[in-house]
């Protein structure tokens, strides 16, 4: 056969050609998914930029794209902040009902009188419309930002307890079967085999929840947010639609879809993360 | 382990005790067993399983094979009737079970889900390690040890799900349709392979298959039930030597034990609208 060194690179040409010819396989796969919606941005943006003017469209009913970016740039340091105090009321919204979510969910599923009891409630709550019972939470809560936290818990809240109590339901007989004949104990049973399984579950949970978090958060600012430099999105959008400042209300309205967006993302991540290749295979696998 | 050394030495080195007249390790007596909805599984049953044997349980589906399964790895009380286990390490903590569905954790590797049994009897990371290390050696799998479930064929993840059951070297292992849904060749090869991690851990298996020629190669008993409800009809001792080998599936010895065994199969089944 070959000697070492040329063994050396014949191993390495083809290895080469063959990541470049994936690499490029790849933006073939991609490109014709890519260009088309690219496009219709394109033109969606010069037709919004150039169309309203000779239409006749008045600035306050539909401004144009370097309108509203002038008017971010003139409010600058206050839009920041908005974005600012609406990403961390989110967050921490997000974070707080997914941990005291999934942990209401192990302790309901621990005991099952409990989870009888309750399961049929956290569905029927994850069903209310938020803003039906924001003002309620105003009343009990004041305005300002421990409302808007409230709400956005809430939003999350229950969605995960239900996802979480379905998931850790979903163990199949045989493993339980299979866990049962090896003697394991209530808590092996649920740490060890009913809480992996419910993981999938959990993580599409909160894909979901993470945008309504974001949701959550403007509604409570609508409802209880306050001035002073210290209000959110939601608060821009009140005041500046008020004010009749439509191009305000369209920069907070896309910044609110971009933290949507943003948030939805790194749900994805983390749940790549926290799931690795096993469960995406297998539910290609089941397809 | 050391009282399991104990009862291997009681019958030296070779594993063939299939005339019946070994230990007993696990009594079934007139046992009954009525589901929730009123059905009739399993009909005064008694059998002895001894210690070493390769019993099989032969039947069409529905009649209650699966249920003496579940009932001898406790999972299912009898409502009538008493399961015995006999002699000090016969106790259920040393009983393993194989499904039909290999039943893998998907999140875990090869490794951890050989494992698991140790683990969950809380032996030490070191322990169940090499345990686990050993029992996937003994199915052939050393270079899938780091390998997700889900990267496998089916019939590498049987061979995990063996290597699980082994792992505790239990002294009864039982295999309910453990090969049912493996296309033909990968089921002879496991055959073939169980046989020889039979003799090799000197365990006692009660299989559950509703293949008679499944049941004539591998075992040294076999018992056939009929259904609705359940009953043992026929015991049979397979009298052909071990090890055997494929050349076994063509011989005419063999075919004459399979025809011997279909026989009772239909005698008992006459009369009845199975399927």
């Amino acid at each position: 056969m070959l000697s070492d060194s040329s063994t050396g690179t014949l191993v390495q040409t083809p290895e080469a050609r063959r990541r470049r010819f994936r690499g490029a396989s790849w933006t073939r796969a991609w490109w014709p998914s890519v260009w088309p919606p690219a496009l219709a941005f394109l033109v969606a943006v010069l037709a919004w930029q150039f169309l309203p003017g000779p239409m006749g469209l008045p600035v306050y009913i539909l401004p144009t794209p370097t309108a509203i970016w002038a008017t971010v740039v003139r409010h600058g340091p206050e839009f920041v902040s908005a974005i600012v105090l609406t990403s961390v009321t989110s967050f921490a919204g997000f974070a707080i009902s997914a941990v005291l979510g999934v942990f209401g969910a192990l302790v309901m599923a621990g005991w099952k009188p409990l989870e009888r009891t309750l399961y049929p409630y956290a569905i029927i709550l994850s069903t209310v419309p938020i803003i039906s019972i924001a003002p309620l939470v105003v009343i009990w809560f004041g305005t300002g930002t421990l409302s808007i936290l409230v709400i956005t818990f809430i939003v999350g809240f229950f969605p995960i307890v239900a996802n979480t109590l379905v998931g850790l339901q979903s163990a199949s007989s045989t493993s339980v079967d299979l866990f049962r004949v090896y003697h394991a104990s209530k808590l092996q049973m649920m740490l060890k085999l009913r809480f992996p399984t419910s993981l999938p579950f959990i993580m599409a949970a909160l894909k979901v929840t993470a945008t309504l978090a974001v949701i959550g958060t403007i509604v409570g600012e609508y409802v209880a947010g306050t001035g002073g430099g210290n209000g959110g999105l939601g608060y821009i959008v009140i005041v500046a639609s008020n004010r009749l400042e439509t191009a305000y209300v369209f920069a907070a309205a896309i910044a609110a879809a971009l933290l949507g967006i943003l948030f939805f993302a790194l749900a994805s991540l983390l749940s790549m993360r926290v799931l690795g290749s096993w469960h995406e295979s297998a539910m290609k696998a089941e397809q | 382990m050391a009282l399991l050394e104990v009862a291997q030495s009681q019958f030296g080195p070779d594993p063939v005790v299939g005339d019946g007249r070994g230990e007993v390790l696990v009594r079934l007596h007139r046992v009954a067993h009525t589901f929730g909805n009123g059905t009739r599984a399993l009909d005064d049953v008694s059998l002895d399983i001894r210690r070493g044997e390769f019993l099989s349980l032969v039947g069409p589906s529905g009649c209650g094979k699966s249920t003496i399964m579940r009932m001898i790895a406790g999972l299912t009380r009898p409502s009538e009737g008493e399961i015995r286990m006999v002699g000090a390490e016969g106790d259920r903590q040393d009983v393993s079970i194989v499904f039909q569905d290999a039943t893998l954790l998907p999140w875990r590797t090869v490794l951890a889900n050989v494992a698991l049994p140790l683990e969950l009897r809380h032996v030490s990371r070191r322990e169940r390690e090499a345990a686990a290390r050993a029992a996937i050696e003994l199915v052939g799998l050393r270079r899938q040890i780091r390998v997700l479930p889900r990267q496998l064929s089916g019939g590498m993840r049987m061979r995990v799900s063996i290597a699980r059951a082994l792992v505790s070297h239990p002294p009864l292992l039982l295999m309910d349709e453990p090969f049912g849904a493996l296309d033909e060749i990968t089921r002879q090869q496991l055959q073939n392979e169980l046989l020889r991690i039979w003799s090799q851990e000197r365990c006692t298996i009660v299989f559950v298959t509703h293949s008679v020629m499944e049941a004539v190669f591998l075992s040294t008993r076999i018992a056939v039930m009929t259904p609705s409800p359940g009953r043992i009809a026929d015991v049979f001792n397979v009298p052909i030597p071990y090890p055997r080998s494929d050349d076994l599936r063509t011989a005419p010895e063999f075919s004459s034990q399979v025809a011997a065994v279909s026989r009772s199969l239909h005698r008992n089944m006459a009369g009845e609208a199975s399927c």
